[in-house]
């Protein structure tokens, strides 16, 4: 329901140490643990990123997106930035790319135990 | 009526400008607190505290030490009941226990009174999270949100877990998000914009305002806009609209008193004549009231979902929200 532009800035991409990096938001309104974020996908100029080339960076430590799944007792504080790391991506500063990044995240609650 | 409510405002409303990190903490509340929209002031644990429940010493000191100089009234900490932060399974309920005693010891240590807590506390956890608000000196209320309403058949059964386990730290946070008399018109207007044709908005209005469950009121629409040549997938798009605007009696909210603890005011805008024109105030709140609801109560904006951020005006909307319910207040007193 998060409005796109909370997700991704107009200075998100960035050449980091290993290739590019693009800071992203929670497109939510609370902070989440890490269990909670399902996927991140990016696209390059219309190409799509193989997951062996993703990390997610929170809280000072990149994980792949496969990894984030027993993260349930670490947050990630919702006015943090996360950098998504892609590795070998070629980029200087001053270049032009086109950025999608996707990201699927899972909800925490339910109500469950009260039938119906 | 000789008491009146404590009219404030849940940081919630201002998501946007927090989520962009505009503000710290200290800052958003010297901006409530500037703005006039006070003096009762709520917010949520997850969102705005980081390391939430863990408090460091230094951050209790500044939350205290800030309220007292704005002259603010912490009302309601929202907690929230995460059964389903693991992949592989929902807490247990010791878990569940585990995760919301500390959020319920931060209510005391940062002087609230009220713990929102949500349907996710199941019977066996409410039951054993009572020693703790006992502890602790804070009362637990429980949000009834759309798409469930005063009178659903889930809240009953809370009511009446409530009435076994009688204790009166146990009630309810009606939010008004439950009884709409229509959807919020920019909700609606997301719909058109994910591409959903102008001519089905009137037929939505109408289906949704029909009795039924949300799912079969869901369907029937889904139904119909694929009848005029509408992919089922680009109808369902309309799904929020169910789940998130509830068309139960406002009335109704009177029937929970006296286990109303606070309310959550929701609203999405203001009209040129000063009402939420998806939202009876009069309804909503003045039955409450009638019933001697004295406590406080949280404007939450909630159009943030699809408002852009530079056309945010937060602050002064929730101001013209206040005038609408002092409205209301000054008819109930008469």
């Amino acid at each position: 329901m998060t409005r796109p532009e909370l997700l991704l800035g107009p200075d998100a991409a960035v050449a980091g140490e290993k290739g590019l990096e693009v800071r992203i938001r929670q497109p939510w309104y609370r902070s989440l643990p890490l269990s909670s974020v399902l996927d991140v996908a990016v696209e390059l100029d219309g190409t799509p990123v193989p997951d062996d080339r993703i990390r997610l960076r929170v809280n000072g430590r990149a994980r792949r997106i496969a990894e984030l799944a027993p993260c349930w007792d670490e947050i990630w504080f919702i006015q943090d930035e996360g950098a998504v790391e892609i590795d070998g991506a070629a980029g200087s500063p001053g270049d032009e790319i086109a950025v999608a990044v996707a990201i699927e995240l899972a909800p925490t609650s339910s109500s469950t135990g009260w039938g119906r | 009526m000789t008491s009146t409510p404590l009219l404030g405002t849940t940081l919630y409303s201002f998501t946007n400008e927090w989520v962009s990190a505009r503000y710290t903490l200290t800052e958003l509340l010297e901006h409530v607190a500037a703005a006039g929209i006070g003096p009762g002031v709520e917010l949520v644990g997850f969102q705005s505290i980081r390391n939430f429940p863990r408090l460091e010493t230094a951050f209790i000191d500044e939350f205290h030490e800030t309220v007292d100089r704005l002259g603010l009234v912490p009302t309601s900490l929202a907690a929230n009941i995460d059964i389903a932060i693991r992949r592989d399974r929902d807490l247990t309920t010791e878990e569940r226990v585990d995760y919301t005693a500390p959020q319920i010891e931060a209510a005391r240590l940062l002087g609230f009174p009220v713990v929102r807590i949500q349907i996710g506390a199941d019977p066996a956890t409410l039951e054993r999270l009572v020693p703790y608000a006992e502890k602790a000196g804070v009362r637990l209320g429980m949000e009834i949100h759309a798409p469930e309403g005063p009178l659903t058949p889930k809240v009953e059964a809370v009511s009446r877990v409530y009435d076994r386990i009688d204790s009166d730290l146990l009630g309810f946070i009606p939010d008004f998000s439950s009884t709409m008399h229509r959807i919020s018109a920019g909700l609606a207007q997301t719909y058109l914009e994910s591409g959903l044709p102008a001519d089905l908005l009137p037929e939505l209005q109408r289906i949704w305002a029909a009795d039924g469950g949300q799912g079969e009121r869901l369907g029937q629409f889904i139904a119909l806009a694929e009848s005029r040549g509408v992919p089922a997938a680009t109808a369902s798009v309309v799904a929020s609209a169910f789940t998130m605007n509830g068309h139960e009696r406002p009335e109704d909210w009177a029937e929970l008193m006296p286990r109303i603890f606070h309310v959550h005011a929701k609203f999405y805008d203001i009209d040129e004549n000063g009402e939420e024109p998806s939202i009876d105030y009069f309804r909503n709140l003045g039955p409450i009231l009638e019933a001697g609801f004295a406590g406080s109560i949280s404007s939450e904006w909630e159009a943030h979902s699809w408002t852009p951020n530079d056309e945010l005006d937060t602050a002064a909307l929730i101001r013209r929200q206040h005038d609408l319910m002092r409205r209301v207040i000054a008819k109930v007193s008469r």
